[in-house]
């Protein structure tokens, strides 16, 4: 190829480089590592999604069976998927069968002998229910993160779809405040209206005062055992060295979450931080008749099935009214945003959890920045002090790979880890391995006594496939660490693999027009400084 | 002037001495496996699951009573280090995971473990202050700062304090103070520095200065890593390097000859072996990362084995009657100059990286140093003898059979 192409390429490259990463700072991402944030990994907890279905499933059947005239013993959750319904009339199990079969045609039906039978949840199915309460869950914290407002968010899942992996990956760039930001995004929010049971022979104001009161306590009052319609729930935000407390609630929620239409952090009378709701229509209506029906009762407001208020009903309350609780400003901003949202389909769990502040990100990218420009001038000055007038060559065809590695890093809109930018030091480090194998072979074939011209191309085509070999090697290995690594290490081995082809092509291509310039320029050369 | 050569001339007699090199290479080996079993690795919270927090102390850390306190929380093994210079009071604390310490469910019940620790390391007067409502400036977040301005600012207009023409803006100012502190390494060492920064001047500078409050404490990072990680990371780490093992082996297999890319890869387990030997000895944390700097190692080692290989197999070409052994010899001395220019220029990058990057590429930083020193050893004293020793063997086997 005629020198003048090859300029023009190198020329068209090195400008495109430039184009693509200039300026750097807005050019480059910096990941997590560097420029602060949160990431977070959770697994969505599918087995809770399976077990609110059996519930629900087992709710029916039970009411299904009683219209027949079947009353089984027990009807039970038995594990992940499994209904055990036990004491079946044997005069009644070919219609207990006909029933489930014809109803529950999501189970597979077995029977255990002695008038008990398991229904197990059909695997497809299961898979089924998995796989919506993932997608559900993404949808809601993206949901939640939107309203909470971050730039650039990741929210993706994770892992093989369908292969059993149910992680969540998030990453907020710029986030600190990791405590809020777990509590918004994990916490399921789900929010139930129940009736307070008074003991007997109490008024509701004045149980009302008397609560919170311990677990035994409140079982006395109630004479020993709980009415059956009657579960105890605690209530939430125990300061420390505060006793638990507990509440008695109906069983029943009238109201839920699912029942809103519209929630918004407001004041309260003394300005303390609220969370305003309003009701869809027809909820607005059950929640009409329910106060009008229970006025001067208490009325719990349960987040999590923990409680959160029990306020008096002291007037007919129809499509919106106020959450009070322990609320700052913060966490009820968070509450409402999490109503808008809508509830978590399953609990999730923390699986890592990872925030870098920025200070240290900055830290971190001056120091990488020191050890870079310093190794780079090392290398610099020692393949002048080396190779005299060829480590020039040497050093311009280095400048212009890490050039090549920042563009390419833009282009691909690669993202700059920590280990990213040790990959960048190294590289600086590896540039010039190829020009020394070419200078030495020069040099060898100088000293067998060729002319200047025949050294250098018989130096470039000898070393050439030494290199090829070489440096094909190490990518092999760079991209076994681009296979394994995620995040920042696959940062690292973005910039490694870039790196090494990079120097194949300025160390080939570049030195060698540099070269074939210089000695074009001389005509005859009766000495290479090198 | 004079050209600057190293070792160009070389002539070592190096297969002379190859049951030396060998044998010093054994040793190494054998000294590095022998760490790993008895001190094993000290695997980080990537591994083994746990909590890591980098935090900065205004005053000099009570560490006694940090470790008293995070000891109490009863999670797992505590270890506090202190990191970088001393005049920047900065500690990483590390807290095991204790198998069978679950989570409650729900991301609160899992996460409380790095609030836990994080609440475990403030000392009591920040808790105090916090709780008397006033801020700490230096742990808020850009968006509680602004929440905590708004609630006074509202306040102090009712109350008349603060008119209701004077223009302020919260948002603006807590952000100009966030980053101020993180241009001042994520802390604040008097409260007179928040006197420059731009939007905290009039009324909301003496709002902060009545309301807010240095803390004793500002963290850097937190990471938590969950049990279940480690076991899987690990394993995908350890076919990481056998892959690429495999993959150096097959490609020296097809441009060169098999048993040559056996040596090489021979080579590449002694750097490695070596490399985790030294992470044992000197208990640096294994790391996502560190797995990265052996990878680099198996990489960039074999790098110069190829080089060496590539010469043998040139002087195989041309000298074809000559002795394997004498080949293999000058092969190694006419290359020998560039196995030592090329590993001394990254070398030189290496190190560089290793004293001015920072505490958090220390680990890669060392492993990758150890690594390519280890490297240049194995390409030059033990892939070739290697590759004698099998010529040797076949033809003495072949003999025989003759």
């Amino acid at each position: 190829m005629p020198l003048k192409w090859r300029w023009a390429i190198i020329a068209a490259l090195t400008l495109l480089s430039v184009f693509l990463c200039y300026p750097l700072r807005e050019k480059i991402k910096l990941g997590l590592d560097l420029r602060g944030g949160i990431h977070l990994v959770m697994e969505v907890k599918t087995d809770d999604a399976i077990k609110a279905a059996t519930d629900l499933d087992i709710e029916t059947l039970r009411t299904e069976l009683a219209k027949k005239g079947i009353a089984p013993e027990k009807i039970e959750h038995a594990g992940v998927g499994r209904i055990v319904a036990s004491g079946v009339d044997s005069a009644k199990t070919g219609e207990f069968r006909d029933l489930v079969s014809a109803m529950f045609s999501a189970y597979d039906l077995s029977a255990r002998g002695g008038g008990a039978f398991e229904l197990r949840l059909k695997p497809a199915q299961a898979r089924a229910i998995r796989d919506t309460s993932v997608r559900q869950a993404l949808e809601t914290i993206r949901n939640r993160i939107d309203k909470f407002g971050v730039a650039e968010p990741v929210i993706q899942q994770i892992g093989f779809a369908g292969g059993g992996e149910e992680k969540i990956l998030v990453q907020l760039p710029g986030i600190q405040n990791t405590e809020r930001v777990k509590e918004l995004i994990g916490s399921p929010a789900y929010l139930e209206w129940k009736m307070v049971s008074i003991p007997p022979g109490y008024k509701p104001e004045d149980f009302q005062r008397i609560c919170p009161t311990t677990q035994a306590q409140l079982l006395s009052l109630f004479g020993g055992a709980l009415p059956s319609d009657t579960e105890l729930f605690l209530g939430e935000h125990q300061k420390a060295g505060e006793e638990t407390v507990y509440w008695p609630c109906k069983k029943a929620s009238p109201i839920t979450g699912k029942d809103l239409k519209d929630a918004r952090r407001g004041a309260g009378r003394i300005g303390e931080a609220v969370v305003d709701f309003r009701l869809t229509p027809d909820a607005g209506q059950r929640f009409e008749e329910l106060t009008r029906a229970n006025e001067g009762q208490l009325l719990a407001i349960l987040l999590d099935r923990k409680v959160i208020s029990a306020p008096r009903i002291n007037a007919v309350i129809r499509d919106s009214g106020v959450i009070e609780g322990s609320f700052n400003v913060e966490t009820a901003e968070d509450l409402a945003i999490k109503l808008r949202s809508g509830a978590l389909p399953a609990g999730m769990e923390l699986l890592e959890e990872r925030t870098v502040g920025p200070s240290l990100g900055s830290d971190s990218i001056r120091q990488g920045i020191v050890a870079s420009l310093l190794g780079a001038i090392l290398v610099i000055f020692f393949m002048l002090l080396y190779y005299r007038l060829a480590g020039v060559n040497a050093n311009l065809a280095l400048v212009l790979n890490i050039l090549l590695l920042l563009g390419a890093l833009s282009y691909f809109r690669a993202t700059l880890t920590l280990p990213g930018i040790a990959g960048i030091a190294l590289t600086i480090g590896m540039a010039v391995d190829a020009n020394v194998l070419i200078f030495e072979r020069i040099r060898e074939e100088l000293r067998l006594g060729r002319t200047v011209k025949s050294a250098v191309s018989g130096g470039f085509e000898k070393a050439f496939s030494t290199i090829i070999d070489s440096n094909l090697t190490t990518l092999i290995a760079a991209v076994f660490l681009f296979a394994y690594g995620s995040g920042p290490v696959r940062g690292f081995a973005v910039t490694l693999c870039i790196g090494i082809l990079a120097n194949l092509f300025t160390a080939i291509f570049v030195s060698r027009a540099i070269f074939d310039w210089y000695l074009g320029l001389r005509g005859r050369v009766e000495h290479l400084s090198i | 002037m004079k050209q600057l050569q190293l070792l160009t001339h070389a002539n070592f007699d190096v297969m002379g001495k190859k049951f030396i090199f060998i044998g010093v290479s054994l040793v190494a080996m054998a000294i590095s496996l022998f760490f790993l079993a008895t001190r094993g690795l000290n695997y980080g919270i990537d591994f083994s699951g746990g909590t890591e927090v980098r935090v900065k102390f205004l005053s000099d850390p009570a560490v006694e009573r940090i470790r008293k306190g995070l000891e109490a929380l009863n999670l797992g093994d505590v270890n506090i280090q202190r990191i970088g210079k001393v005049e920047e009071r900065e500690l990483l604390v590390r807290l095991g995971q204790k198998s069978g310490v679950k989570s409650e469910g729900g991301l609160i019940g899992a996460g409380d473990v790095s609030e836990r620790v994080l609440s475990a390391l403030r000392p009591e007067r920040d808790r105090q202050l916090a709780a008397s409502g006033k801020i700490n400036l230096n742990e808020a977040s850009a968006g509680s700062l602004e929440t905590w301005l708004v609630s006074r600012v509202e306040e102090g207009r009712k109350s008349g304090r603060i008119s209701g023409s004077a223009a302020l803006d919260p948002r603006a100012a807590s952000e100009a103070l966030v980053a101020a502190r993180d241009s001042h390494g994520g802390i604040f060492h008097t409260l007179d520095a928040i006197r420059g920064v731009p939007g905290v001047a009039g009324e909301i500078y003496a709002l902060l200065q009545e309301g807010a409050f240095l803390g004793e404490m500002a963290p850097r990072s937190v990471e938590f890593v969950g049990p279940s990680a480690g076991k899987e990371l690990i394993r995908k780490a350890t076919w990481a390097v056998i892959g690429s093992n495999i993959g150096i082996l097959i490609y020296i297999w097809v441009r060169f000859r098999f048993i040559w890319g056996v040596a090489g890869v021979l080579a590449l387990v002694h750097d490695v072996v070596i490399a985790l030997g030294a992470l044992a000895f000197t208990q640096k944390e294994f790391s996502l990362t560190v797995v990265a700097a052996l990878l680099t190692i198996v990489g960039y080692s074999i790098n110069d084995t190829v080089v060496v290989f590539d010469r043998i197999r040139e002087n195989l070409r041309i000298h074809r009657t000559k002795d394997y052994e004498m080949v293999v010899n000058a092969s190694i001395n006419q290359t020998f100059s560039r196995t030592i220019l090329t590993q001394f220029t990254v070398m030189l990058c290496a190190t560089t990286l290793y004293l001015y990057g920072g505490d958090r590429l220390d680990a890669l930083s060392f492993t990758l140093l150890v690594g390519f020193l280890s490297g240049a050893y194995s390409s030059i004293f033990v892939a070739s003898p290697i590759l004698v020793l099998h010529q040797r063997w076949w033809q003495s086997r072949r003999k025989k059979r003759a």
